[in-house]
């Protein structure tokens, strides 16, 4: 069977969300609205805070921008009224806002609530507390429904930190709304009395992750990794993109929690994972090219797929290619690669036209293995 | 004198505010809008104007252009003009689109330009066309820089086009771009430009201000500038310079009024004639420019009649001149201070009269203090103290450019801490007395510069003068001044001189020793050079014990190539290598005569590759083909002569005899790339004195020692260390060969590393494709460098209490150590001046 949309109809106008799905997550930055000072013991003022925002939350260069109101965030009031002032008043973006709410029906949950009402048009996620711990699934399908009346575009990212949610994640994806879930490993281990370290928490809590990231795939789900506690002392510099140069940062100006990190970002990866969330905007350039094939990695799977098109190879056969020989799963591993650059905003319009050209060659069934967010 | 205090003045903060649209389109639709904003005399183009309804649309156009070229809000431009029409267009059209504009000195060298780039990380670059071609080299291999925008020109066609940028006329983009009105509304503590000013460890550092900067300078209106209707404003700066930007450039225009710059060559009777010229009523200069209008010229009021205000910035004005100027003038020259970080808020004002040699009062509402450092105390009446600004104040910048820490320093407790000292007199006057830096400690006591120049200014021998400390010991400090004289003088004038100073200031204060130069070492915009004077002055001391400073080459990284491919050549002059080695002995005998003709071809075309180091690797010593090299030397420019194949210390002896019969300044450098050579490395390192840089040919070595270090070195690194302790015993450089394989990373990574490991200055390469790594690990890290620098501060700490090995942080620091930790600095800023490494 072949595809249902006709992709040699779309054009690079168009939106290519119904065929590859939403953007995804990718390094989700913790940001909190109102900062405290640990220096003077102070929290700081309205003007402070709007001043903080724009300097640094108007340009991040994380994926998302998460405005915590739940456990890293005192002053609740004072940050709701921050964001009802200034969401508004963001400038154009390129990256989504998300806003981690209270767990739910809690009397900060409700508040949470109303301050959504007034500012939904400028939020893209919510991002839901300790999902599913009292009220099973039925939190997500009683938020999903109050979403439905106030703005229908919001999608929930529930975060599984608790075994209990974790048994009831597969329930939790079903829901339209949701398209990603959080792997909140700090409150899972601490709720399965493990105990993780910071250096090698990725392996400890491997089976968890396993078994997420199973349900997840059938589900058609994204997931976000964990958070690093790890300060790193340095920020790696943007243009950092290539193996390459990371390898030379690394090497001779990276710290060790900077390449601790890095490594954990490289395994959530390959581990298939659609996000992460960070605390710290040092983290956020490591894990951003940890999670994003870079250019040439992109031009080397273009290269891949366009071979194999030559060949006559895509849907049967092999090739022989620098060296490998190289099959349909190799070439689907390839789309991937271009489709998850693609996902993460870093994919160029001509690479993009060139995917859906591949995409348009797959029958159905093949598009779904290799890449379950779209709509088709 | 009783003195009434100045009036409250408060500054009102609008939420929002573009100083783009506030000095340009604010004007559209009142009686301002057809007058003219600003005049241009250029001296070779004529004179050219723009009205406030053009210059809102051109300026509209230049903010649309930058959205659709992709420039986004907060996004750098790099403003590099000629004072010129364009300059307001970019500046303001540049804010307009919420971009924030970094203006440029035009006086910058390519590699200073380049740094600033690098720096800000700016997209785009507007400058001056006939600046292109000299800019480009220097521009055009940077990561983030992604469009040039030329002024002055009708198309880009006859340029050359560099790969990766897009180059753009300004011209064209004002006939081509549609014209509506374009401007991001942005908050007022949005950041709005970025000025570059020089920084503690001598490279520039940016300082940030916002939108609200406009409106913190409202009070100079009244209080400096005393602002009437319709002023026509002569400035004698260029537009680059913070001072400038504000008082001829963002100010009048904000107020609705006419601008008059001046581009071209300076003459001493040209200001007074541009003020009769153009009718000006107001006019802003720097102290040398009003000197030089009293000391040669016999100008008065009549020859510029409409003049009715004259103002003074940039460094500080001495009485005799300010004196001079009201008897030619009939009127005075109101002073002002400011700072990149604040701009003019300290001045003279035409309500309080001017008592020479005073910086005048603070304007009133902003918040400055003179607090005492240390306690945060505010100082008595006549004692001394530090400018502090109140953080809230909207006059104030943001913050440095990406140095957080930097400003976190200077910003904290609620005030800006200025470094800049000062007193207040009973009658509220301030009193300036320079940098902490600039502040001499002699025998304990602390003399301010300021102090004995006002004092030395007034003799009549002196046209200008610098105090300064000078080292005549260990730890011995003496106050020394440099002065011009009017004319030439005698050493019992200079005797005069210095007792005059006896004379006139205390024992302590007055000049110890004196110095008659013909000139300062001076900043592009004509402020002294305090620490450049010093070093100029202790370099060019004939007495034995005076510093030399050791002058120091980069040689991280040298890249070898063939001298008989073009294309190398050529190719050589962009990247990035400490040096290139034109290597004449590495080709087929048959290639020689021709390599020798194209080096002379394209050294005919341009001899400069850069910052890189010009090495000839000459043919064998006694062979014929040496004695044509050597003819070649005579010709062309090198820096440096590697001699290949050297085994013996008698070798290393004729080498050196041909270098001394070569009538040039040139490196003596030689290969070691034998065992024979090896053996005898002691011998070859002390046969010479002028011997300055081993290189070690290790893959010819590796062939005759029968050895594979293609995947590793490991093999002859027993042979590297042999060299490298024999190039150390004798104080020479030394560099190890290069790795041949250039597609494994891996290997000439681990290789790299090893030769820095075994104490190597560098390395040698065959391909650019190696040298980022190479550059990289032969350069000390910034942590490093600062945690030496807080090290040294401790460790002098300590000795002034008569230790000599302290424990700081996690280890023990003895004056070897410190000697080490000197160097590493010493190096950090070298290769930083390179400005060449994004990691640096």
């Amino acid at each position: 069977m072949a595809a249902i949309i006709d992709f040699s109809k779309i054009s690079d106008n168009d939106d290519l969300t119904t065929v590859l799905g939403d953007y995804w997550p990718g390094i989700q930055i913790y940001y909190p609205p109102i900062k405290y000072n640990p220096l003077d013991g102070s929290y700081e003022s309205m003007e402070q805070a709007k001043l903080r925002l724009q300097k640094h939350a108007y340009r991040t260069n994380a994926h998302t921008l998460l405005f915590d109101l739940e456990d890293g965030c005192r002053k609740k009031a004072m940050s709701r009224e921050l964001l009802i002032q200034e969401l508004p008043l963001f400038p154009e973006r390129n990256f989504q806002i998300a806003v981690r709410i209270n767990q739910f029906r809690t009397e900060e949950y409700e508040a949470d609530l109303k301050m959504l009402k007034q500012i939904h048009q400028y939020i893209d996620v919510i991002i839901l507390s300790k999902a599913g711990e009292v009220y099973g699934d039925a939190e997500i399908r009683d938020l999903s429904s109050w979403l439905v009346s106030i703005n229908s575009d919001i999608t929930i990212q529930p975060i599984i930190e608790h075994p209990k949610s974790l048994q009831i994640a597969s329930n939790m994806m079903k829901y339209s709304t949701v398209n990603h879930v959080v792997f909140g490993i700090h409150d899972f281990s601490k709720a399965m009395a493990y105990k993780i370290t910071p250096e090698n928490w990725i392996v400890e809590l491997k089976t968890f992750f396993n078994m997420l990231t199973m349900e997840a795939r059938i589900n058609g789900t994204g997931v976000i990794g964990g958070v690093e506690v790890m300060l790193t002392p340095h920020t790696m510099p943007e243009q950092c993109v290539e193996q390459k140069d990371i390898r030379r940062w690394l090497d001779l100006h990276g710290d060790k929690a900077s390449r601790c990190v890095y490594d954990h970002a490289k395994t959530e990866n390959a581990m298939g994972l659609t996000g992460k969330q960070v605390i710290h905007p040092n983290h956020i350039n490591l894990c951003k090219v940890a999670f994003t094939p870079s250019p040439k990695e992109v031009q080397h799977n273009v290269s891949v797929l366009k071979a194999a098109i030559e060949a006559d190879a895509l849907l049967g056969g092999a090739i022989r290619y620098e060296g490998e020989m190289l099959d349909p799963p190799m070439f689907g591993k390839a789309l991937q690669n271009i489709l998850r650059a693609y996902a993460l905003r870093t994919l160029p319009k001509t690479d993009q036209m060139f995917a859906l050209e591949v995409l348009s060659k797959l029958p159905i069934h093949t598009i779904r293995e290799n890449w379950p967010y779209g709509q088709i | 004198m009783e003195l009434a205090a100045y009036p409250e003045w408060h500054i009102d903060v609008p939420e929002f505010l573009n100083i783009g649209y506030a000095c340009t389109s604010k004007h559209l639709g009142t009686d301002k809008e057809n007058s003219i904003a600003m005049i241009i005399e250029d001296s070779d183009l004529g004179t050219s104007e723009i009205t406030y309804k053009q210059l809102a649309s051109q300026s509209d156009q230049f903010s649309t252009f930058l959205n659709n070229i992709g420039l986004e809000v907060r996004d750098r431009t790099l403003i590099c003009l000629k004072n010129s029409l364009a300059y307001p267009i970019s500046f303001f059209g540049a804010i307009k689109a919420g971009v924030i504009a970094v203006p440029t000195s035009t006086l910058l060298s390519g590699s200073e330009v380049k740094y600033l780039a690098n720096d800000s990380q700016a997209k785009a670059i507007v400058l001056s066309s006939s600046m292109y071609k000299e800019l480009l080299p220097y521009i055009e291999n940077l990561v983030n820089l992604k469009h040039i925008i030329i002024a002055g020109i009708d198309s880009t066609e006859e340029l050359s086009q560099p790969s990766g940028i897009n180059i753009y006329s300004l011209e064209e983009i004002l006939n081509t771009t549609e014209r509506m009105p374009n401007c991001y509304q942005s908050k007022s503590g949005e950041p709005a430009y970025l000025v570059y000013t020089s920084g503690t460890t001598g490279f520039p550092k940016g300082v940030l201000h916002s939108h609200r900067s406009l409106v913190g300078r409202e009070p100079a209106s009244e209080y400096w500038f005393s602002l009437k209707e319709n002023e026509r404003i002569m400035h004698s700066g260029k537009f680059n310079w913070t001072y400038v930007l504000g008082s001829a450039l963002m100010d009048p225009l904000y107020y609705g009024h006419t601008v008059i710059a001046y581009e071209g060559k300076n003459e001493p009777d040209l200001w007074i004639k541009l003020i009769q010229r153009h009718k000006c009523t107001i006019f802003i200069g720097v102290p040398t420019i009003y000197r030089q209008i009293i000391q040669k010229t016999e100008c008065t009021l009549k020859d510029a009649p409409t003049l009715r205000h004259c103002m003074s910035a940039g460094e500080h004005l001495s009485s005799e001149m300010v004196i001079a100027w009201q008897e030619r003038f009939q009127q005075n020259i109101y002073e002002a201070i400011g700072m990149s970080e604040f701009s003019y808020y300290i001045s003279h004002s035409l309500h309080r009269p001017i008592r020479p040699g005073s910086a005048g009062f603070v304007q009133p509402g902003h918040k400055v203090k003179i607090l005492n450092p240390e306690t945060m105390e505010e100082v008595d009446v006549e004692e001394e103290g530090m400018i502090c600004i109140s953080v809230d104040d909207p006059g104030l910048f943001l913050e440095y450019w990406q140095l957080e820490e930097e400003t976190r320093k200077a910003k904290r407790n609620g005030y800006f801490f200025t470094g800049d000292y000062a007193k207040r007199d009973k009658d509220g006057y301030i009193w300036f007395l320079g940098r902490k830096d600039d502040i001499i400690n002699t025998f304990g006591y602390r003399v301010s510069p300021h102090e004995i120049e006002r004092v030395m200014k007034t003799h009549e021998l002196v046209a200008d003068c610098v105090a300064f400390g000078l080292d005549v010991g260990a730890g011995k400090t003496i106050v020394a001044i440099a002065i011009i004289a009017h004319s030439e003088i005698t050493d019992e004038q200079e005797n005069q001189i210095l007792q005059y100073g006896q004379k006139n200031l205390a024992r302590y204060k007055c000049p110890k020793q004196l110095y008659v130069i013909d000139e300062y070492p001076k900043t592009k915009n004509g402020k002294v050079l305090r620490k450049e004077l010093v070093k100029n002055i202790q370099k060019q001391d004939t007495r034995e014990d005076a510093y030399k400073p050791e002058p120091y080459r980069a040689r991280r990284s040298m890249l070898f190539l063939p001298a008989n491919n073009q294309r190398y050549i050529q190719k050589a002059r962009t990247v990035l290598a400490d040096a290139i080695i034109f290597d004449m002995e590495y080709i087929l005998p048959e290639h020689k005569a021709s390599a020798r003709q194209l080096l002379k071809d394209e050294f005919g075309k341009d001899s400069s590759f850069g910052y890189s180091e010009r090495v000839l690797r000459l043919n064998d010593l006694g062979t014929e083909e040496i004695s044509r090299d050597l003819e070649l030397i005579k010709e062309l420019e090198f820096d440096s002569l590697l001699f290949p194949h050297i085994e013996t210390a008698e070798q290393v002896l004729e080498a050196e005899k041909i270098m001394n019969s070569l009538d040039n300044d040139l490196d003596f450098m030689i290969n070691i790339e034998s065992p024979l050579g090896v053996l005898n490395a002691q011998q070859i390192c002390a046969a010479s004195e002028s011997l300055k840089c081993i290189i070690i040919g290790t893959n010819k070595l590796a062939n005759r020692l029968q050895v594979n270090i293609k995947k590793s070195n490991q093999a002859i690194l027993g042979y590297l260390s042999q060299i490298a302790l024999a190039a150390r015993a004798y104080n020479k450089i030394v560099i190890d060969g290069p790795h041949n394989d250039v597609t494994d990373e891996f290997s000439c990574e681990a290789s790299t590393k090893s030769a820095f490991q075994l104490g190597f200055d560098g390395k040698a390469l065959i391909h650019p494709i190696q040298i980022e790594y190479i550059n990289d690990i032969f350069t000390p890290k910034k942590e490093e460098v600062e945690k030496s620098i807080r090290m040294l501060g401790a460790y002098e700490k300590a000795q002034k209490e008569g230790e000599e090995v302290i424990l700081f942080e996690d280890e023990l620091v003895d004056k070897y150590k410190v000697k080490w930790s000197q160097r590493m600095i010493t190096l950090y800023d070298k290769y930083k001046e390179l400005g060449q490494d994004n990691f640096i």
